[in-house]
């Protein structure tokens, strides 16, 4: 895995800027009052490929991976940035610079030769009508590459070289099983002869025995083609499996990028931490801790401020005027963000956070104000004593300002004090070592707080 | 006694190709409290055995023959009201997909309180205080307000926490659980195997897990079961499922995964895939994928048997694998080895 592609020359693939929204309504009234929201599916995203390298993309449904591998080779039209391609020119050997956002029509047509996709759903991006033969000759048909018995042949040993049996040729898809489609869309991209294939979720909808064989079988066709790969995937071991270089999304844009040792090692970006420690190991005397990440992830449309990973970062950074621990800030900051999502003081605290047997919801504005603050600081894991005397102070005004019924003021009373760097800056990435590159405030060197020890960093 | 116990149950479906023989002969137990895995690969027949324990068979699917006792009262004799009581009520199901498994025309919490009001003869009041209860303890945030929310306003993950919800509102002795996590993301997967776990120990519910995924199992499971072509091959405790398989096919499973860290350039694999249910291959059904199979192999019909003594297991044998090896039928023997850590435990030699 890590005797590695060369990554010294150009790339094959360079995306700068990359950026795709979706408008989430086209009504007209919408449009005309401007009114439409964006889903920032992907934004602002810089990656290269590498000629022979396998990038594996992960991250969780609606990180915008999908949406990636699509706009990178115009499948659907980015909405910004640039996608440029470097075709090698075999007789001058000089790489040709192509700019796949500019191209037109026909030119992108002609791009396809080089770069090809596999689809995840074996069974809806093969024609049903369509016999396997003609699905795997579509590509040579359009693109002009081979006729008559030449293309006959060309797709007999396309079929052999996916393990496939030639003879099949006639038959139709729906005559072969999840994992054998999967062989004939691989064949179908293979047609081309292409240098680089996005393949996006291949083997998520396969049994674990046949995702085996297709792992094996693209591993071996790149070997043997000298392919690039850009593999999708939501699976973080499949991904450490096949990949030289891993690039980690969330909500669009890029936490970490690196080569699969660095991404598999410290230092880590919090985000990629808790990702990697929420893998089931199949191994049942395997005790590792996980890191359970609160809520869920936060809409596209809006996403947060910041950080995009700062309402849930177990490390969020703490101001550093203030003295708090680390748990105890992830208190406070859990608190506030409950507070910002909330009608009513009467439904800040529920039984599920305590552990009392009391049915329902417990009513803060029927409370005391010291029973009160016990209450909030015991659900939200802040201690009694932050060890702050400012800190503490705010703590307590808000709880009083609760019991008043008064949320909007609390909120604002705990933000003047417990506003983190990681709401206000947008990390850019860092260069931890060359091919390292971590998105995160806490490897910042301009940014506020200590940073966290990175080894041989240069 | 057992609190579950599935003797020889069959399950057929009559389709226009052909007799399938989705659950063949099939027998497992299942202890009060205990977490029970059921493992294999697409068509082994995981769900049909799911969906068999509440008798939710649907034409053209038939239960031709066998016994499920619950308590040691025979399911398929009861009659359609009281298999109705059970539903829900002593044995609960989560499905894969909770989307499909909440009404979208229902508020959530209406939907659990529904529930709860037709089982345990609640008042409207009592139902709905107890559905918010138990929307609060798998972890849904504001909970009151989200009890007349609709589906649709619920994550994947949420739904799936209001399936729980629904599953256990009226404390069911056993939990069928059908790919609960296969749907969601992988830090929200963590997070309900984790409540789900509590959940079962709080409640002291029973949990048939089903799966494809040996992490789930390996994070979950007291016991598992390893199902192939409608039979089971391989029963087994978790530890030493995964420490010492008996059965190829588990070792084929166990090896066919990528595992973080190990730095092997090709996976093994299990060539092929699972057979067609209609004409599966004669003697052990494995044996046209097996690396160990032999003449013998095609022959016979290797049955359930204790792999130390050679003898044939029972339902209440501790563990039990289907092949010859172990009744001594095989010239060549096994020989695999199976790493589970790199570091911890030494590799167990499998040739006996």
């Amino acid at each position: 895995m890590s005797t590695g592609p060369d990554r010294s020359g150009d790339p094959l693939l360079r995306t700068e800027g990359l950026q795709k929204y979706y408008e989430t309504s086209s009504g007209f009234i919408e449009s005309f009052l401007n009114r439409a929201d964006q889903v920032k599916a992907v934004d602002g995203v810089d990656l290269e490929v590498y000629p022979g390298e396998t990038l594996g993309v992960v991250g969780e449904s609606g990180c915008g991976k999908t949406t990636l591998g699509r706009s990178m080779l115009r499948l659907i039209e980015p909405t910004g940035g640039s996608v440029t391609y470097h075709k090698r020119n075999e007789e001058t050997g000089e790489n040709e610079t192509i700019e796949i956002t500019d191209l037109s029509g026909s030119e992108l047509r002609d791009l396809r030769t080089d770069v090809q996709y596999i689809f995840q759903d074996p069974f809806s991006s093969l024609n049903p009508r369509l016999t396997v033969g003609d699905i795997v000759g579509e590509p040579l048909d359009i693109h002009g590459i081979l006729e008559g018995e030449e293309r006959e042949r060309r797709i007999y040993e396309l079929l052999e070289t996916v393990g496939l049996n030639p003879s099949h040729a006639n038959r139709y898809p729906h005559e072969f099983s999840g994992g054998q489609r999967q062989r004939i869309g691989i064949a179908r991209a293979l047609a081309v002869d292409p240098e680089l294939i996005v393949c996006d979720e291949p083997v998520s909808a396969l049994d674990v025995s046949v995702q085996a064989q297709i792992l094996n079988l693209l591993e071996d066709l790149q070997e043997e083609f000298d392919l690039a790969y850009v593999f999708i995937a939501h699976d973080l071991s499949v991904v450490e499996h096949i990949s030289d270089r891993i690039a980690v999304m969330y909500l669009g844009e890029l936490a970490e990028v690196g080569t699969t040792e660095e991404i598999f090692a410290e230092p880590y970006h919090p985000y990629t931490e808790a990702l990697l420690s929420a893998i089931p190991e199949p191994d049942p005397l395997w005790e590792g801790n996980q890191i359970f990440l609160r809520g869920e992830v936060p809409s596209p449309m809006n996403p947060p401020s910041g950080c995009r990973f700062h309402t849930r970062c177990p490390r969020v950074i703490p101001p550093t005027d203030l003295d708090v621990d680390q748990p105890a800030f992830r208190g406070v900051m859990d608190l506030r963000l409950r507070l910002s999502g909330l009608e009513a003081a009467d439904g800040l605290v529920t039984t599920a956070d305590t552990d009392t047997d009391a049915g329902g919801v417990e009513d803060v504005t029927a409370m005391d104000v010291e029973s009160a603050e016990a209450l909030v600081r015991n659900t939200f894991d802040i201690p009694e004593w932050i060890g702050d005397g400012e800190a503490d102070d705010a703590v307590s005004d808000a709880v009083r300002l609760l019991v008043d019924g008064e949320v909007d003021a609390a909120n604002d009373r705990l933000e003047a004090v417990f506003e983190s760097p990681c709401e206000t800056r947008h990390p850019s990435s860092n260069h931890i070592r060359n091919t390292h590159e971590i998105a995160c405030l806490r490897y910042d060197a301009d940014a506020p707080g200590d940073r966290p020890a990175v080894g041989d960093a240069k | 006694m057992a609190l579950l116990e599935v003797r020889d149950l069959t399950v057929t479906f009559y389709t226009a190709e052909g007799v399938v023989t989705a659950v063949d002969d099939l027998s497992y137990s299942i202890e009060a409290g205990e977490k029970f895995g059921v493992v294999g690969e697409s068509g082994a027949g995981k769900s049909v055995t799911a969906l068999s324990l509440l008798r939710l068979i649907e034409s053209p699917g038939r239960i031709e023959s066998g016994e499920i006792l619950l308590d040691g009262d025979d399911l398929l004799e009861m009659t359609e009201t009281e298999i109705q009581e059970v539903r829900g009520n002593r044995v609960a199901m989560i499905f894969q997909d909770a989307q499909t498994a909440l009404n979208p025309v229902y508020t959530v919490g209406d939907q659990i309180s529904e529930a709860i009001r037709h089982h345990l003869d609640h008042t409207d009041e009592e139902a709905r205080e107890r559905a918010i209860e138990l929307l609060d303890r798998v972890g849904i945030p504001d909970a009151e307000a989200r009890y007349s929310d609709y589906p649709h306003e619920f994550s994947g993950g949420m739904q799936q926490r209001a399936v729980i919800a629904m599953a256990l509102s009226c404390d069911p002795d056993l939990l069928v659980a059908d790919e609960p996590t296969t749907a969601l993301d992988v830090t929200t997967e963590a997070k309900i195997l984790a409540e789900l776990e509590d959940l079962a120990e709080e409640f002291d519910t029973a949990v048939q897990l089903i799966t494809h995924d040996l992490g789930v199992v390996a994070d979950l499971c007291d016991r598992v079961m390893v199902m192939y072509a409608g039979k089971s091959v391989e029963r087994a405790s978790a530890e030493d499922l995964f420490y010492d398989p008996k059965h190829p096919y588990t070792v084929g499973l166990m090896s066919s995964i990528p595992r973080i860290g190990d730095d092997r350039d090709r996976l093994q694999t299990i060539p092929g895939s699972m057979p067609d249910l209609i004409s599966t291959p004669t003697g052990c059904s494995f044996h046209p994928r097996c690396p160990y199979a032999e003449e013998a192999c095609r022959r016979t019909e290797p049955a359930l048997t204790e792999p130390e003594t050679g003898k044939p297991a029972t339902v209440g044998s501790e563990r039990s694998a289907r092949c010859l090896e172990y009744t001594g039928e095989l010239n060549g023997g096994l020989d695999y080895d199976v790493t589970v850590r790199d570091d911890a435990a030494a590799p167990t030699e499998g040739s006996q």
